[in-house]
């Protein structure tokens, strides 16, 4: 069926849509673990931390 | 203190165990999710990851073996025979590792190596410190068993669950402190959510790993609707297709970037999340109407 053609009542079958692309951002350093959003440092490297490796908060 | 130790994480059984002269004990949110009646002492205790820590050497891998570095020198995973093993390397404590953990190809048995000269004088050590408690859950999740997700996690007074998705800045936090102290609202988590499938339902599940509000619960609940996330004017609603929906939450998961079959396996996954949940985009105030405004539509 071509984009210009009514679609039929009968086929059951939905209008032709026109494809479209959209862009979903992908954050590299969201999508990977091993910071800390607070700190900006590993665990155990931040003397804030409630422990060695406690980190309060976590890298989104 | 214990030289025995078992974990449930969104519903994955984690035993960890140690030589006798390294005391273990589980640190910060993480205590939340630490089996209290003591499943290791069962004969029948069969957990799905069984995990020995040790006072070691950490070495790291030839450079040849390099699977995956996420670029912040913090951590790298190195492929070691069929398995794998991950370096933990921090500016402050020298260009040596601090910790490394080997895996067997599925993540079902590890061996977690300590420095002494970093650790010794801060016994007990928490084994899975982060990032490997989380590094771990990412790999056993792909291998068929759900994805992590950056979200708040709501449980309602009817014990349906809703998902507040979003990146860093999306308003998570705001979203599960708004919810907090509403009567009969549990928060699972302000950061990070674990979802798996179980039948034809979603479960989300909390996790230790949480953000600025420091909201970090162990429970679950069916997964009715997912909203992404977005700071606005006013409180709206906009209807978001499963095609975007399934590349939002991609966005807004953890993958194994390194792993074929496990990216296949969470893109599969998330489309059964997407087509039986309620999948929109909120734009919210950060103000109590959002909370009534969710609760109204």
């Amino acid at each position: 069926m071509s984009p210009d053609e009514p679609p039929d009542p009968g086929s059951g079958r939905k209008p032709y849509e026109k494809p479209t692309l959209s862009e979903v951002a992908l954050r590299p350093e969201e999508a990977v673990l091993g910071n800390c959003k607070t700190m900006g440092v590993a665990g155990p490297a931040e003397g804030d931390c409630t422990a060695l490796g406690g980190c309060m908060t976590f890298g989104s | 203190m214990s030289q025995e130790l078992a974990l449930d994480i969104a519903g994955i059984t984690i035993a960890l165990g140690s030589d006798a002269d390294l005391p273990i004990e589980a640190e910060g949110a993480a205590r939340k999710f630490v089996c209290t009646d003591r499943p290791q002492d069962r004969s029948d205790f069969r957990p799905e990851v069984r995990i020995r820590t040790r006072w070691g050497e950490t070495v790291e891998p030839p450079a040849a073996d390099l699977l995956f570095d996420p670029g912040k020198g913090l951590w790298r995973l190195y492929r070691l025979g069929h398995g794998h093993r991950f370096v933990f390397t921090a500016p402050l404590l020298g260009p040596l590792p601090y910790q490394a953990a080997s895996f067997n190809e599925d993540f079902s048995e590890g061996e977690v190596e300590i420095r002494r000269e970093v650790f010794g004088h801060r016994v007990p050590v928490y084994p899975l410190q982060y990032p490997l408690d989380e590094l771990l859950m990412v790999h056993l999740l792909s291998h068929g068993r759900g994805v992590e997700v950056h979200g708040s996690g709501i449980v309602s007074p009817d014990g349906s669950g809703t998902l507040f998705a979003g990146q860093s800045g999306a308003g998570k936090t705001t979203m599960a402190k708004l919810w907090f102290g509403q009567p009969g609202v549990t928060i699972l988590s302000d950061e990070r959510v674990v979802l798996r499938q179980e039948g034809d339902d979603i479960w989300m599940y909390g996790t230790p790993w949480h953000g600025d509000g420091r909201i970090a619960n162990q429970g679950r609940a069916r997964l009715r609707r997912i909203f992404f996330l977005r700071h606005a004017e006013r409180n709206r609603i906009a209807p978001v297709s499963s095609t975007e929906s399934i590349a939002r939450l991609f966005a807004c998961g953890f993958a194994p970037f390194h792993h074929r079959a496990g990216l296949d396996y969470t893109l599969q996954f998330l489309e059964q999340v997407v087509n039986r949940c309620t999948c929109s985009e909120l734009g919210f105030r950060p103000d109590h109407s959002a909370v009534a405004f969710v609760r109204d539509n």
